[in-house]
């Protein structure tokens, strides 16, 4: 075991990170802001994988244009989705929300089914992501960069506007405490249909830009929705920073596990959320 | 592989449970150890996760070659059509699969290819030919037992030889497996089929060199 593979390895781990925070991310600002816990999340990936893939890999459209496109129906589709099927149950219990987010995970996979089939599909992989560039002695995909750079970019794209801007006032304001966010004259209902759609917009932004290596079918996102909810709990729910930093500890242990301990690679994630549960149930950013 | 070849060495494992979408850790901490060889079990749509992620990690400049079990299996080689076109496995990639369409070269097999192809405009799957033959199997069976009693037609089934698609097939009375030789060879392009297909350096591999008979010794690791 040469220091050349460990740190090759934690660079692996990095991108798989950045890649589980790309998924993670709507799913917290979803919670975090709205209260909602969004089982439904993995299906907006889905339809943002096969939006794209439509888009680039049977249409030809080129491969970032598809993925902007995606992106925006898979928003205007969780904009509505709030409007119409969230805004009724936030004064209910929230085992109502799960069984309707769980009640939309089965409709989008049938619908994914009847429109694109049962069979998997997977488009060419576009020339940009192709290669890989000499690192220690061994070869780095030029995907996965992009994948580190698309995940260090969109954490600090939702820091700088949470932070500095007065929209991103609006949005903690709605999320610390919505009647006297709403009682000071914030329009909450448009806060919350716009955070949602931008919690969806991340779904399908992860789902489109993992298509040219991974194969997407009607049963995309829901192994990944288990680990965006992994992530949450350990962060703290609904805590971005959180759930930053919960990726980066999801992901680097992954691809050390898979390297020292293979056999139980399996369950790291599990043992790291029973850790985090039994030290600090809150999570580790959660109050 | 230690009865075929003693001198293989076995330097590094990783294990990916079901539903896993990305496995460049397990690829790099494979390629970690310098492998000559790589043997994979995922299968149709993580088979081409896993060869699609595994070109992107470089893995074939490196290795000498890549062994996918049911990498012979239809829905994969369309999946991996774009990356065998453009040569990206070298010729490095081998696999098998319990039936492949372009094996054996017999008149069942021809005529079975030709009409699944003509009602589903595919190639068929071994998943098809598996469940083609059986439900002929069935029918021998009925037929030889003069009964649909299924106490009349398992001992029907007991030693019935069928000549299906993939070949002979002989249904062991010991065991009940359905024994039959298994193609496995390079996955190639050939100008005859529009999907790649185990085409080349093709290996027949009977069922007295793979199928272990009853009572069976516990596997030692």
């Amino acid at each position: 075991m040469t220091v050349e593979n460990l740190i090759f390895q934690g660079l692996i781990g990095l991108s798989l990170a950045m890649y589980l925070w790309l998924v993670s991310a709507g799913l917290t600002l979803a919670f975090g802001v709205l209260g909602v816990l969004n089982f439904a999340h993995g299906s907006l990936y889905m339809v943002g994988a096969y939006l794209a893939y439509t888009l680039y890999g049977r249409l030809g459209f080129d491969f970032g244009v598809s993925v902007v496109l995606a992106v925006l129906t898979v928003g205007v589709l969780g904009a509505v989705m709030e409007r119409l099927l969230f805004r009724p149950m936030y004064r209910l219990d929230t085992a109502f929300q799960l069984i309707l987010t769980f009640g939309l995970v089965l409709i989008f996979s049938d619908l994914a089914k009847l429109i694109w089939g049962g069979l998997f599909v997977i488009p060419p992989v576009p020339a940009v992501f192709q290669g890989t560039v000499p690192v220690l002695g061994r070869s780095f995909p030029v995907y996965n960069i992009f994948v580190i750079g698309a995940g260090i970019l969109v954490a600090g794209v939702m820091g700088l506007v949470l932070e500095r801007t007065w929209w991103g006032k609006t949005v903690r304001a709605a999320a610390a405490d919505r009647e006297m966010a709403a009682a000071l004259g914030l329009n909450i209902s448009r806060v919350f249909v716009l955070v949602f759609a931008a919690a969806a917009m991340l779904a399908g932004l992860g789902g489109a830009f993992s298509i040219p290596v991974r194969v997407v079918d009607p049963g995309t996102g829901t192994a990944l929705i288990v680990q965006a909810f992994i992530i949450t709990v350990i962060g703290g729910l609904g805590n971005l920073r959180g759930a930053f930093v919960g990726s980066l500890l999801v992901g680097v242990l992954s691809a050390y596990g898979t390297l020292l301990f293979p056999v139980f690679e399996l369950f790291i994630i599990y043992l790291l959320m029973a850790v985090v549960l039994l030290v600090k149930p809150e999570g580790l950013f959660g109050r | 592989m230690k009865r075929f070849r003693p001198e293989a060495e076995f330097v590094a494992e990783a294990w990916a449970p079901f539903l896993t979408t990305d496995f460049s850790s397990h690829i790099a901490a494979v390629m970690a150890a310098n492998p000559d060889v790589i043997v994979a079990t995922p299968w149709a749509g993580e088979a081409v996760t896993l060869l699609r992620q595994a070109v992107q990690l470089g893995v074939f400049d490196r290795i000498q070659a890549w062994w996918q079990a049911m990498g012979g299996s239809v829905d994969v080689l369309e999946g991996i059509k774009g990356e065998v076109q453009a040569n990206a496995f070298k010729g490095k990639l081998w696999a098998t699969a319990r039936y492949i369409h372009n094996y054996p070269d017999t008149p069942e097999n021809r005529a079975f290819v030709e009409k699944f192809q003509k009602r589903w405009a595919r190639f068929p799957n071994y998943s098809a030919e598996t469940t083609y033959s059986a439900v002929y199997a069935i029918k021998a069976a009925v037929e030889k037992a003069r009964s649909i009693e299924t106490s009349k037609v398992i001992p029907a089934l007991e030693g019935l030889t069928l000549k299906t698609p993939a070949g002979e097939r002989y249904i062991r009375p010991e065991d009940h497996q359905a024994v039959y030789s298994v193609p496995a060879g390079r996955v190639v392009m050939d100008p005859k089929y529009p999907i790649p297909i185990i085409g080349a350096d093709l290996v027949i591999l009977k069922p007295e060199d793979y199928y272990r008979k009853p009572p069976f010794e516990p596997v030692r690791f």
